[in-house]
């Protein structure tokens, strides 16, 4: 799979990530993501959106996120239903989903 | 620091503040145990700031404040679920926990929590909690209350409220929680409110929850997982019987059949919330722009003063005026603080003090609403600290002495505010033996603060216990005593151009009463001019303007100082044109005004050559911009543009006094801040 960043991506130490890859693009998680990355997740999302093409979050790495980020992912959800795209999670640890579990998210995430 | 790192800084920083508040609340809630028992409202009030700053900590990872929380918090549990009952003992515990508490918020504010011992204290109120054995008749009391259902499933609907998220608040934690009281079977999210993408704001909060908990707890103990987020979102709990039963009578909302009390709790949570944290620094900015328009307008004022304006223009600028010293106003109001944010500390100090005297000692508190300037009031604590120490070390007996004189053994002392005069005023009050005029008196004779054979009314020899090094203590204790307090209040009172006095009663008690302006800010004036230059004395200050006839100027000290006679009484009398080197000022005091000010009940006569008028104005500090200078508070613009110098009457009063004061000690010199109370007569040359 051929894989390029995609433009504007922040730096590569940051928690957030984004990239593109073949015909998708990646929202890479790492470590703990919360409130005060809130704007920048958001700038991201916005980002993705705008690409048309499926949204997969790479969550391998993430430890933690609180619900002000999940908040943020499933606007992002939204948005690419209503353009005709979808949203989906690879790799997220168990302790994130029985989070998304419990807060009565899995199913809008189909974690 | 990068804008991450700055967002997250901007989050903690509420949380800082946040946890300010909740301390004090530990605080005050834990002394007024004392008074009230085991009162469960008040114990629910400790046990939510605790929880509040526990649940904020988690969210931060603040391991170390999370930690002694969770510690204190179960001692707290235990007390308001009726398992142990509180005593001297454990309240102290609590206490020494919450100072401890204040001290790793403040390490953790500076990223140095990790070298605060906490764990010894951690282990003191484990054990604390593992040795209490339930009192049976407590515990009878409150058990109904918290007595679980067996198998109940509750409904729980929780919307937090926009902001929640911005207060650090993570909800996952929440659902953790709930999850390890029942078994969640249900949980639906509500995303109604989620706008689009574009339209979203990434850090409020647009979800709520309908939650369904199989649990074997009661609602009130499912409740309390949301004690630290309560101010901040709708919650309802209720039993699903409960919630049926309500339905079949035709309720439209679940919400009917919450019991009335909580609804209410959570509506008055939702109106203390209307209010915004701002940062000083923007509020002082606005005003000093207030500022700054005031002056322009004096000065469009001052321009158009002379030139003759049709009625529409004349009818707009009063308007501008108006408008404008309104918009001082409200700005002004920005910046005051009630008066109970310093007082709250002193329970704590007479408690701490009772105990180590081993004295019964009471601290009533009045007006603690009343609003001074923030400015003012964040200069206020070390002055009233040192008041109410020696009240309680000095003043109230011991409960022994106090059953000797038909006393109750429980001391008073009464910490007053209010307005009076567009000042406020600070008392201090104690019931206890009061001053000891003849000890006072014979202490500084014997450190040359005043001559034998002076006759001083009582103010002034109660007066002299604010001269430096003075104390009558016998015994110098760590509390008070070493003659070094009563001198710092005086300036500090003085630096805040207000007045400390006092009174007293042998055996009744002695009152401290300190006067202090609204505000630093803008000032009352009255403008005199001086050669070319305009001076502005505090209209506080100002007791008369006269005119001085010839015989009314005397010289004294041969020639270098001058005395005014007011009605017979001799004032110092103060050049201001040769104190401050004006050139072509009057020198003929015959052609000038006398301003006579008072301070402290000291007079003193300042020559002019003329009085201009009253004005208010805006106090801009000299010393922030270039430095200190004598007997100068503060400078102000003028209406034309002119800066013009604002006198420090008591610094005034002081430069005086010190030429007095070495006149009746025959050439001894006492330095001038001893101040001392001299009858005028004495000064006859």
């Amino acid at each position: 799979m051929a894989k390029k960043k995609a433009q504007d991506v922040p730096p590569a130490h940051g928690p957030l990530r984004l990239e593109q890859h073949g015909e998708e693009t990646w929202l890479l998680l790492e470590g703990s993501v919360h409130i005060a990355h809130a704007r920048e997740l958001h700038a991201l999302a916005r980002e993705a959106a705008a690409t048309s093409l499926p949204v997969v979050i790479q969550a391998q790495r993430l430890q933690r996120i609180d619900l002000a980020a999940t908040q943020v992912l499933l606007a992002l959800r939204e948005t690419l239903l209503k353009q005709g795209g979808h949203l989906r999670w690879s790799g997220a640890p168990a302790s994130v989903l029985e989070s998304m579990r419990l807060a009565g998210l899995a199913e809008s995430f189909g974690v | 620091m990068n804008d991450m790192e700055i967002d997250l800084k901007r989050f903690q920083d509420t949380f800082f503040e946040e946890a300010a508040e909740h301390l004090e609340t530990i605080e005050s809630g834990l002394l007024r145990l004392e008074e009230t028992g085991d009162e469960l409202e008040l114990l629910n009030t400790i046990f939510r700031a605790a929880h509040s700053i526990k649940g904020a900590a988690g969210s931060f990872g603040f391991n170390e404040l999370g930690s002694l929380t969770h510690a204190l918090e179960n001692v707290l549990d235990q007390l308001r679920s009726g398992r142990r009952a509180s005593d001297p003992a454990l309240t102290q515990l609590l206490l020494g926990a919450s100072d401890t508490l204040g001290e790793v918020v403040a390490a953790t504010k500076k990223g140095e929590a990790a070298g605060i011992p906490i764990a010894g204290l951690v282990h003191e109120l484990e054990a604390s909690v593992n040795s209490a054995a339930a009192p049976a008749a407590v515990a009878a009391v409150v058990a109904t209350a918290a007595a679980p259902l067996a198998g109940q499933v509750l409904q729980i609907t929780f919307e937090p409220e926009r902001e929640f998220f911005r207060q650090g608040q993570d909800l996952f934690l929440l659902f953790d929680e709930i999850a390890q009281v029942g078994e969640i079977v249900e949980s639906r999210c509500h995303r109604e409110a989620l706008p689009d993408l574009e339209a979203l704001d990434p850090e409020a909060s647009y979800l709520g929850w309908e939650i369904r908990v199989r649990t074997k707890r009661s609602a009130r103990d499912v409740r309390d997982i949301f004690l630290f987020v309560e101010g901040a979102c709708r919650l309802e709990i209720v039993a699903e019987a409960v919630a049926a039963a309500a339905a079949v009578a035709g309720a439209t909302k679940t919400a009917a059949a919450a019991p009335a009390p909580e609804r209410r709790a959570n509506a008055d949570r939702r109106v203390e919330s209307s209010s915004i944290r701002v940062p000083t620094e923007k509020v002082d900015g606005l005003i000093n722009l207030v500022g700054e328009l005031v002056i322009s307008q004096a000065m469009v004022n001052q321009s158009l003063a002379e030139q003759s304006l049709s009625a529409a223009l004349e009818e707009a600028l009063s308007a501008v005026q108006r408008t404008t010293r309104e918009l001082q106003e409200q700005v002004m109001a920005i910046r005051m603080l009630p008066i109970g944010t310093v007082f709250q500390r002193f329970p704590r100090l007479v408690h701490d003090l009772g105990v180590k005297l081993g004295k019964r000692v009471r601290l009533d508190i009045e007006g603690a609403d009343t609003e001074l300037d923030k400015g003012v009031i964040e200069q206020l604590g070390d002055p009233l600290t040192h008041l109410i120490r020696n009240s309680v070390d000095h003043g109230i007996e011991d409960p022994e002495q106090r059953r000797d004189v038909g006393k109750r053994e429980e001391g008073v002392v009464t910490l007053r505010a209010f307005h009076e005069g567009g000042n406020v005023i600070i008392e201090v009050t104690d019931d206890g033996k009061g001053l000891d005029r003849a000890r006072i008196r014979d202490k500084a004779i014997a450190q040359g603060l005043m001559r034998s054979d002076q006759a001083l009314n009582d103010e002034d020899v109660y007066g002299l216990i604010f001269a430096p090094g003075f104390s009558t203590a016998t015994v110098v204790s760590d509390v008070s005593g070493r003659g070094v307090g009563m001198d710092v209040v005086k300036r500090n009172v003085e630096s805040l151009n207000g007045a400390i006095t006092v009174s007293s009663t042998p055996g009744n008690g002695s009152r401290f009463r300190i006067r202090l302006p609204l505000t630093l800010a803008i000032l009352d004036g009255l403008s005199v001019q001086l050669g070319r230059e305009v001076f502005i004395v505090p209209l506080l200050s100002i007791r008369q303007s006269v005119r001085p006839a010839a015989e009314d100027v005397r010289n004294v000290l041969g020639g270098r100082g001058e005395v005014f006679l007011l009605r017979g009484e001799q004032l110092p009398l103060v050049r201001l044109s040769r104190l401050f080197s004006i050139a072509g000022a009057v020198e003929d005091p015959t052609k000038g005004i006398v301003v006579v000010t008072e301070t402290d009940g000291h007079r003193l006569g300042l020559l002019v050559d003329d009085v201009l008028g009253q004005q208010q104005v805006v106090v801009k500090s000299i010393e922030r911009n270039y430095r200190k200078i004598e007997a100068v508070m503060g400078a102000t613009i003028l209406g034309d543009g002119r800066v013009a110098f604002i006198m420090d009457v008591a610094e005034l009063q002081r430069i005086a006094s010190r030429r007095k004061t070495r006149d009746v000690t025959a050439g001894r010199e006492v330095p001038a801040e001893h101040d001392v109370p001299v009858p005028a007569q004495e000064e006859k040359s």
